[in-house]
């Protein structure tokens, strides 16, 4: 009998992301970062649990409401990043805060993000 | 029939262990199995043990209609219940699927294309006082001269 | 999750304290769990899926059948919001009804969430008895509604049957039932030190862990966050609902904030009951095209439906949002991190009322 303990999840991260709220929140941080929605699921898959994923909007939500205050935040969606789906490490995120404030494109940045990300 | 027949077919009457298994049912038939444990019910007077643990039991309980990370690991968990044992579907999702059987849903009904299936009880949910006498009934007549029954058969 | 740790070690998904199968993954260090992930799918069913395309009728249906604890909910929160969109008018012995239905399923699922907390904690006494306290609602359920579960009572524009007066009389013995027996249960579970050893301080979860993942309900409750959809309905207030809330944060604030909620729930159908207007319980409407999100207080939270509706009564997209998501999610990511002794793990899932069949659907 084989013992079967760890199995390929992403069909079911897959249909847990296809959800309708779920969908949209893919949507709405895809078109944040300006990447197309199949490269951000494919992120998420890679780098959420299952638990995330069901959860994307109401905690996309929150970060929505922490970045509202701060331009460079909101700019980089960094509290979406770190806080909301954990892809980004705290430390990473205050490096990139600090880049920006030393005036580096912020285009730029998001480009620099993406391959940490990805 | 020897003595010791005899003495198995009594105890199994009195001690029957159970484990329920939720294949993606929409919780309803498992409550209905935790109100059997309440004092109302009383499941224990009849020797019927909830134990939740497929490795002691006898009877194999199953709510709902087959859901994706259950179609390798049902046979699997099957195969971990030591003999004589026996499977009994609850409510109508094992049968059919329920309301749930519709092009584009994520699940697979019948159980009974995994497991062999002993008895169902529909319902949507049943009430637990059905379940307890299915329980009952399925329990006396196949525990009763197992070893008789299934003598020449591979185990 | 890739850490230094000594085993992963997985709980479920047939567990023998999990009503329903999830898997918990803990990441231990000796017995300290650093970290824990629970893995789904196993009850995922697809009800969104489903539900599109098919006429209004047939979503009420399969929106009872997300949840087999809270069903009456569910009905009323699609229910809800078919008549937002649509405008029909409820007559107000209706409202009142659907209250005291609403109130009876709150109790059910408040003392089953006990039972298993206890249950958990290998406090079995106790856990039985709140148990068999829990068939009197049951029954109170059955004589209103005519099942136990899945009762469809909530339909659009008023409820399926009018109560008569002995079956008020039945709902409010029930309730009277609840509230002389509960009190000692309740003064069981506060003074047993064996109980507090299990539950005071052990999967605390701060403000700022709630805030970012968005909990409700009884957990959000018991941190201290005001957080309850009836505050929105003007017929609680008058039928005596207040806030309650909790500062601990623990698993004990937790259980003892629905013990609360039990006495105040009992008190509202009393209420309830003494203040039934008379006149019809359902009147008539159309169904016209539309979009509406409808929130309303589950038992285990803020339950929201977002549904649009073409004009031929036909459901084009539906998303619901149950409270179990967002509870499970900080209860798994923020609760069960650090906690002392891998007995604790679920003590700690158990306590945060997992609903796992709603959390995936």
């Amino acid at each position: 009998m084989d013992l079967i303990y760890e199995r390929n999840l992403q069909p079911l991260k897959l249909a847990v992301l296809k959800g309708t709220r779920q969908d949209l929140a893919v949507i709405a941080l895809a078109s944040r970062l300006g990447i197309s929605r199949q490269r951000m699921r494919n992120i998420l898959i890679h780098r959420c649990d299952m638990m995330f994923l069901e959860n994307l909007g109401p905690r996309l939500e929150a970060a929505d409401a922490a970045a509202a205050g701060d331009a460079v935040a909101e700019a980089l969606s960094l509290p979406h990043l770190t806080t909301a789906t954990g892809l980004l490490s705290v430390e990473a995120a205050a490096e990139f805060c600090r880049c920006a404030k030393s005036g580096v494109l912020l285009s730029d940045i998001i480009i620099d993000i993406l391959e940490v990300i990805a | 029939m020897t003595l010791l027949q005899r003495i198995k077919n009594a105890v199994r009457k009195r001690s029957i262990h159970i484990c329920y298994v939720n294949t993606g049912s929409c919780n309803g038939c498992d409550i209905e199995i935790l109100a059997c444990l309440s004092p109302r019910y009383d499941i224990e007077q009849y020797g019927i043990y909830v134990h939740n643990n497929p490795r002691e039991a006898d009877v194999i309980l199953i709510t709902g209609a087959m859901s994706a990370q259950w179609i390798d690991k049902l046979p699997d968990l099957w195969d971990r219940v030591p003999g004589p044992k026996a499977a009994v579907t609850i409510g109508n999702c094992p049968i059919s699927g329920c309301a749930f059987n519709r092009p584009g849903s994520l699940i697979d009904p019948p159980v009974s294309k995994y497991i062999p299936v002993a008895a169902a009880i529909p319902g949507c949910p049943p009430r637990p006082t059905e379940i307890i006498s299915a329980i009952l009934n399925v329990a006396d007549t196949l525990f009763e001269n197992y070893e008789i029954k299934s003598r020449g058969k591979k185990p | 999750m890739k850490k230094v740790v000594d085993v992963s070690l997985p709980i479920g998904p047939v567990h023998p304290c999990f009503k329903e199968p999830a898997r918990i993954k803990c990441e231990t260090c000796g017995e300290r769990v650093i970290a824990t992930e629970v893995e789904l799918g196993y009850v995922k069913k697809g009800i969104e899926k489903i539900m599109v395309g098919r006429p209004w009728q047939e979503t009420i249906f399969l929106a009872e059948r997300v949840c087999g604890i809270c069903s009456v909910v569910h009905n009323t929160a699609i229910v809800g919001a078919l008549e937002k969109i649509s405008s029909i008018a409820v007559p107000p012995r209706a409202m009142y009804l659907r209250i005291i239905l609403n109130e009876l399923d709150r109790m059910q699922s408040h003392l089953l969430a006990n039972y298993s907390y206890c249950y958990t904690i290998e406090h079995e006494t106790l856990a039985m008895y709140l148990l068999n306290l829990r068939e009197t609602i049951m029954d109170a359920i059955e004589i209103m509604t005519g099942t136990r579960i899945m009762a469809a009572y909530v339909v659009p524009g008023g409820v399926r049957e009018d109560i008569s007066a002995a079956t008020a009389d039945a709902v409010r013995a029930a309730t009277f039932h609840i509230e002389t027996e509960l009190p000692r249960f309740v003064k069981m579970f506060e003074t047993g030190p064996m109980i507090a050893l299990r539950s005071k301080g052990i999967g605390i979860l701060s403000v700022e862990d709630a805030k970012k993942s968005g909990v409700v309900g009884p957990m959000a409750r018991a941190s201290g966050i005001p957080c309850d959809a009836r505050d929105q309905v003007p017929l609680y207030q008058e039928l005596g609902w207040h806030m309650i809330t909790r500062s601990e944060g623990d698993n004990f604030a937790r259980i003892m904030l629905r013990f609360d909620e039990l006495f105040q729930s009992a008190s509202i159908i009393k209420n309830a009951l003494a203040a039934l207007p008379s006149g019809p319980v359902r009147l008539g409407g159309r169904v016209v095209s539309g979009r509406c999100r409808n929130v309303i207080e589950a038992p285990r939270g803020n339950l929201t439906y977002d549904i649009a509706v073409d004009e031929v009564g036909r459901v084009i997209s539906v998303a619901i949002q149950t409270p179990s998501i967002m509870n499970v999610e900080v209860g798994s990511h923020a609760m069960m991190r650090n906690l002392a002794s891998i007995a604790d793990v679920t003590a700690t899932f158990i306590s945060t009322d997992p609903c796992i069949a709603c959390a995936e659907r």
